[in-house]
């Protein structure tokens, strides 16, 4: 069983290579077969980093290669999963396809709104975690990770390249999340607070946050403008990314914020450590509101058909009410 | 031959020994009253011994890995003191809570026994957090060194708890409590001496009091006592010491600087009441340990030893209504008393000290003893009431007569306390020896000494006496008739219906029997003892509790830096959290992970095992081989499985999980994991073992039983008719058992054979005398039953209630196991005295033949 699956990976793996030409670099060996996810009925509330709408159904990615998905946002079913890796983050396009990306440089890819996942990219000897992936529709889309790797598929993952035009690799820094503006334009921010942006996702320039610490994610704000954050309490607001300055927003927290959701066209909902909720409404000093969203680190947010939930180290919770 | 006294063997046993008592009884009296004060000096040295050791089933395969892994995981003597904020008070972040946390940690740190080092609460300083900041990692004490009790500073505190990830150890999960840990030395590092459990379990009670008591009392001297000046405080406790005793008893006070102890008489003393300092009305103090469980075992262990006396005066007055005479009832509870003494002093000659388990072990030596005692007084009035022997005759004619088959029937009962040596559990052994110790004295104290002893009562009116005896008889008479009537073969048919019914019926109830404890808490303490509800709090307002299976995760050496290895056991880890019953689980796995985290500027998208050995390098090495998460090597890796309960379910349902793991491993997995180390782990092997001997103690018991019954009557009637009815009340405790919801323990299997090795008796007594009657003096059926019970029903009934007096004192207790115990054997007791008396005559109604007409008496019996 374990021989014939290791063959039936080495074929895969091997007409990955020839198909797709400028595939990335393949190890030879293959020697490490994908473990599938167990099923566990803790899945819900074990480690979840990302969660996101597909259509109605709200769909969570987290350890072991847990993948959640419900209907109402109370029952959570788990999906089958063919890794067993800690998964970073997903991104659905409509309410049937979806990309989740993770640890072993793992790319999933679901066609039936999270139900089930089949492995697009495993390498496990590359020790290059991705840790967001952004698809702009069913066929193009980004994942990126550590030390600068940033991939590109047009034909809805069957074939990912390289497309770092050399920004990235050059400044070797982990990539932590990616975000298109309301305006069209590509904002990516990461390690060391290291920053980019990009028209049309092909040209990348650099941005400078005046912040040395990491930035753990951005979020589209207003017209043209982004809010990034990160470790620390360290929030950013620029009204125009490349045109306009970064404004540091006073949080009054020291606890790291990793994910964020905007409530409104006005509005975001930041999300961190130690249960840590922030309410950002614009770019002034005075404008962010600290609360409390949930039990635990929390890693993001999401807002559903019945109101807003959280995903974190205990899992999926409803945010709690108790906001101060 | 068990009640004939004619047989060869038995006639020699008798001519031999009767004039060796009864010739010269005052020598026989002096030899036996130096032996018992020998035995009584013995007895008075005999101390508690509460050990965890005997406790384990040695064999067992999960004691082995124990074992194997004690001295690197522990064997931690751990006592945890939670200090939780009353309902109705706010969090811990508040200065009066934060002074009392302090001055907990300050007296446990202080508290003899305690090792220092390793105390540890927010107030210590290996109490530290730490935090990513943009340049690497900052960190510093959880209280800083310039604590004041400020708002700032709770504030800053409350946000070094969140950073420091306490929170579930050592601060509550809701904030509303601390916990100081504490581990005790297992010797004294200065004296070297092993540590005194018990008294440091009543030290730790003393920390609870210091911050629960609105009171202290100073001890102050009332004269000057060498260089302490009249006036001057030697102690302050916080329970007031002024009792009974108080001015008679002895003072230890270790004072500081000086070497011997100053010992002083509670009369060199005042006692003065003043406000306590340390007190704090909003706290509530929860303390768990194994320490402090022995301590409140071995208090409540103490409780039980006085209800002896109120057993001896139940089982007094049972004697004295069935003597008609107070003075003649004190006979054989004297007597017992006795054997009960001798049994204490073999047992410290023997080299054992008495352990709580064990502590019922006299009581069943006194009820051993009475009952034997009430055969002999029972036939001593039978003599002197219906032959009108004098005191001297009748003793000599009851020796002769029952001599033999009670010490047939004692040695059937040591037969049966030796079938409990199968349980390979030392505490249990040493209760079987024990009460194996209590029957050899038994004997010695009712064969010999009681008879001597009635020989010289004097009936001061014989006549008045004597119509008492027959008074008593004709009250009887009525219900032996109407119990005869169970002779008739249709009231029989009916009657054996009627018990295979109930047989069927327990046996169908009883396959819900459960090995194990069913109730949450330490077992041998009432579920709602204040130790119970202590670790209760603490579950429940912690994450980690007091209940906890280690499994131990075997490996190639240096396994910890290798991918596979460590998936495979991260794996289990979570397959074990998912496992209803598991609280939560902690290995080097998730401190590894949270390492590799922190790493990656405590970003959770890399709570992960890091692929490669350098990053597991990385996140190992932080985590040395004291932290108990690894060994030297990194071969051995524990995995703490912290479960919810201990109940039977529980860990059946924990150790099924680790099994079926196990099961789906690959064969050649480089993982192998061992069960099992921790509390849970000790139990569930005890269930184990436990679950196993039940049906093996139960064969040989009733094989034992059974070779014992044979000897004595050499019939297929004498069989069925003692140990069918025996059978079925074994059976029916099962039923009880499922019914009041005890499972079978360490502590309730014995019962069954102690239960059955007395209750043979009835069985024995009654069918002697009831086939003697029908094969000897060729009775009718019906009419020799009437005779027996006349002869025996009276005593059978009275050896029960004295009996069931002697153990129903239990349910006082303060000892959940001594409440089971003491409930199962009252009804065994009672149920097996009830059983012989309907059952037995039904069987005999089908099996038991007059012998034809023209035999010569006894011929049927002698021919073996």
């Amino acid at each position: 069983m374990k021989s014939l699956r290791t063959v039936v990976l080495g074929m895969s793996l091997a007409l990955a290579v020839l198909g797709g030409g400028v595939a990335l670099m393949q190890s030879a060996r293959a020697a490490i077969a994908p473990q599938p996810s167990d099923p566990s009925p803790l899945a819900a509330q074990g480690l979840l980093l990302d969660i996101a709408r597909a259509g109605a159904r709200l769909v969570a990615v987290g350890e072991r290669g847990h993948i959640v998905y419900s209907d109402d946002g109370k029952h959570w079913l788990q999906a089958r999963v063919p890794v067993d890796a800690l998964l970073t983050a997903l991104s659905f396009v409509d309410d049937r396809n979806g990309w989740a990306v993770g640890h072993d440089s793992v790319i999933l890819r679901s066609r039936d709104g999270g139900q089930s996942w089949q492995l697009q990219n495993f390498q496990p000897e590359e020790h290059k975690p991705l840790l967001d992936v952004l698809f702009l529709s069913a066929t193009e889309g980004y994942a990126i990770g550590s030390f600068g790797l940033f991939l590109y598929t047009q034909d809805g993952g069957e074939h990912w390249r390289n497309a770092d035009p050399g920004l990235f690799a050059e400044a070797g820094r982990h990539l932590n999340a990616i975000t298109r503006l309301a305006d069209g334009r590509f904002v990516l921010v990461g390690e060391a607070g290291f920053a980019a942006q990009s028209e049309d996702g092909r040209q990348w320039s650099a941005l400078t946050i005046p912040y040395q610490g990491s930035l753990f994610g951005v979020l589209p704000f207003g017209e043209h403008g982004a809010v990034a954050y990160g470790l620390r309490g360290n929030v950013f607001c620029s009204a125009a990314p490349g045109t306009q300055d970064w404004n540091s927003v006073a949080t009054q927290t020291t606890r790291s914020i990793f994910g964020g959701t905007a409530l409104s066209a006005e509005e975001l909902l930041l999300v961190g450590a130690d249960g840590l909720s922030l309410r950002v409404a614009g770019c002034a000093q005075s404008q962010a509101q600290l609360g409390r969203a949930g039990e635990g680190s929390l890693s993001a947010v999401v807002k559903g058909a019945s109101g807003l939930l959280v995903v974190g180290e205990r899992g999926v919770q409803a945010l709690s009410t108790a906001q101060r | 031959m068990h009640s004939d006294p004619r047989g060869r063997f038995s006639q020699l046993f008798i001519r031999l020994t009767e004039p060796i008592v009864f010739g010269r009884r005052p020598i026989t009296l002096t030899v036996i009253a130096l032996v018992t004060l020998l035995m009584a000096w013995q007895a008075a040295h005999l101390r508690l011994d509460a050990g965890f050791d005997k406790q384990l089933p040695k064999n067992h395969p999960y004691i082995q890995i124990f074992q194997k892994y004690q001295s690197q995981f522990g064997g931690a003597n751990t006592v945890l003191f939670a200090l939780v904020q009353k309902e109705g008070q706010g969090d811990i972040y508040e200065p009066r809570y934060l002074e009392t946390l302090r001055g907990l940690t300050k007296a446990v740190f202080f508290t003899p026994g305690v090792d220092r080092p390793r105390v540890s609460s927010i107030f210590t300083p290996d109490v530290r957090y730490l935090e990513t900041v943009e340049d690497g990692f900052q960190g510093g004490n959880v209280i800083p060194a310039e604590y004041a009790p400020t708002p700032e500073m709770m504030k800053q505190v409350r946000s070094n708890v969140s950073k420091a990830g306490i929170i579930g150890r050592l601060v509550a999960n809701d904030q509303r409590g601390a916990m100081v840990f504490s581990e005790l030395l297992e010797s004294d590092p200065v004296t070297g001496q092993r540590l005194d459990t018990i008294a440091v379990a009543h030290k730790i009670e003393a920390v609870r009091q210091q911050f629960l008591s609105p009171t202290r009392y100073d001890l102050k001297l009332r004269q000057a006592q060498g260089a302490h000046a009249a006036g001057e405080t030697m102690a302050s406790v916080y329970t007031d010491p002024r009792g009974l005793w108080f001015s008679w008893r002895d003072h230890e006070f270790k004072l500081p600087g000086e070497e011997a102890p100053l010992k002083l008489k509670g009369h060199a003393l005042t006692v003065e009441a003043v406000p306590n300092p340390d007190y704090n009305p909003n706290v509530d103090i929860h303390i768990a340990g194994f320490a402090k469980v022995v301590g409140d075992i071995a208090d409540a262990t103490l409780e039980v030893v006085s209800f002896f006396g109120l057993t001896l005066f139940l089982t007094w007055l049972v004697l004295w209504w069935y003597t008609g005479s107070a003075k003649v009832a004190l006979l054989p509870l004297g007597c017992g008393l006795l054997a009960v003494v001798w049994e204490l002093g073999i047992l410290h000659m023997a080299g054992y000290g008495l352990d709580p388990f064990a502590i019922l072990v006299p009581f069943l030596v006194l009820a051993i003893s009475v009952s034997h005692g009430i055969q002999i007084t029972s036939f001593w009035l039978l003599e002197i009431a219906s032959k009108g022997c004098s005191s001297f005759e009748a003793s000599r004619n009851t020796y002769k007569r029952l001599v033999i088959p009670g010490i047939t029937a004692l040695l059937t009962n040591v037969v049966g306390f030796g079938t409990i040596l199968l349980i390979p559990v030392g505490i249990v052994r040493e209760m079987a020896i024990n009460a194996m110790f209590g029957l050899v004295a038994v004997i010695v104290c009712k064969k010999i000494l009681l008879p001597c002893l009635l020989s010289y009562v004097k009936i001061p009116d014989p006549e008045r006496f004597r119509q008492h005896q027959q008074r008593r008889d004709a009250m009887f008479l009525p219900l032996w008739r109407a119990l005869s009537a169970i002779t008739e073969r249709p009231v029989a048919i009916v009657v054996l219906l009627a018990g295979a019914a109930a047989w069927a019926g327990a046996e169908y109830i009883s396959r819900d029997l459960k090995y194990g404890e069913l109730h949450a808490g330490v077992p041998e303490l009432k579920p709602d003892s204040r130790y119970n509800r202590d670790s209760e709090a603490i579950v429940r307002n912690f994450a980690i509790g007091v209940d906890v299976i280690k499994v131990i995760a075997e490996t190639k050496a240096n396994g910890c830096i290798d991918y596979d290895t460590m998936a495979e056991i991260d794996r289990f880890s979570w397959h074990m959290k998912g496992i209803p019953g598991v609280q939560s689980t902690i290995s080097l796995i998730q401190a590894e992970k949270s390492v590799f985290q922190a790493f990656n500027e405590g970003n959770p998208k890399f709570y992960t095992l890091p692929r490669d050995s350098d990053g597991l390098v990385l996140a190992g090495q932080q985590f040395p081989t004291s932290s108990g998460l690894l060994n030297a090597d990194c071969s051995a890796i524990p995995m703490f499985i912290f479960t919810r309960d201990h109940k039977a379910e529980t860990i059946d349902s924990v150790v099924a999980g680790v099994n079926r793991f196990i099961a789906a491993q690959k064969p050649d997995s480089a993982v192998k994991l061992r069960m099992a180390t921790g509390n849970v782990g000790v139990m569930a092997a005890t269930n184990d073992t436990v679950r196993e001997s039940d049906k093996k103690v139960l064969l040989w018991l009733y094989v034992c039983i059974a070779a014992c019954v044979w000897l004595s009557f050499r019939s297929f009637a004498g069989l069925v008719c003692v140990l069918l009815p025996l059978a079925a009340v074994s059976v029916l405790t099962y039923a009880v058992m499922v019914f009041l919801d005890i499972g079978v323990t360490v502590s309730t299997l014995p019962v069954a054979a102690f239960a059955a090795g007395i209750g043979v008796d009835y069985g024995i007594y009654i069918f002697s005398v009831l086939e003697e009657c029908v094969m000897e003096r060729r009775m009718r059926l019906r009419e020799a039953y009437v005779e027996t019970l006349n002869q025996t029903g009276k005593a059978v009934i009275v050896t029960a209630l004295a009996l069931a007096a002697s153990v129903c004192t239990w349910l006082l207790s303060g000892l959940q196991f001594q409440i089971n115990m003491g409930i199962l054997l009252t009804i065994m007791f009672l149920a097996n005295a009830v059983a012989a008396v309907l059952l037995l005559p039904a069987f005999a109604a089908f099996l038991l033949r007059r012998a034809p007409a023209p035999m010569v008496p006894a011929a049927g019996v002698s021919a073996p």
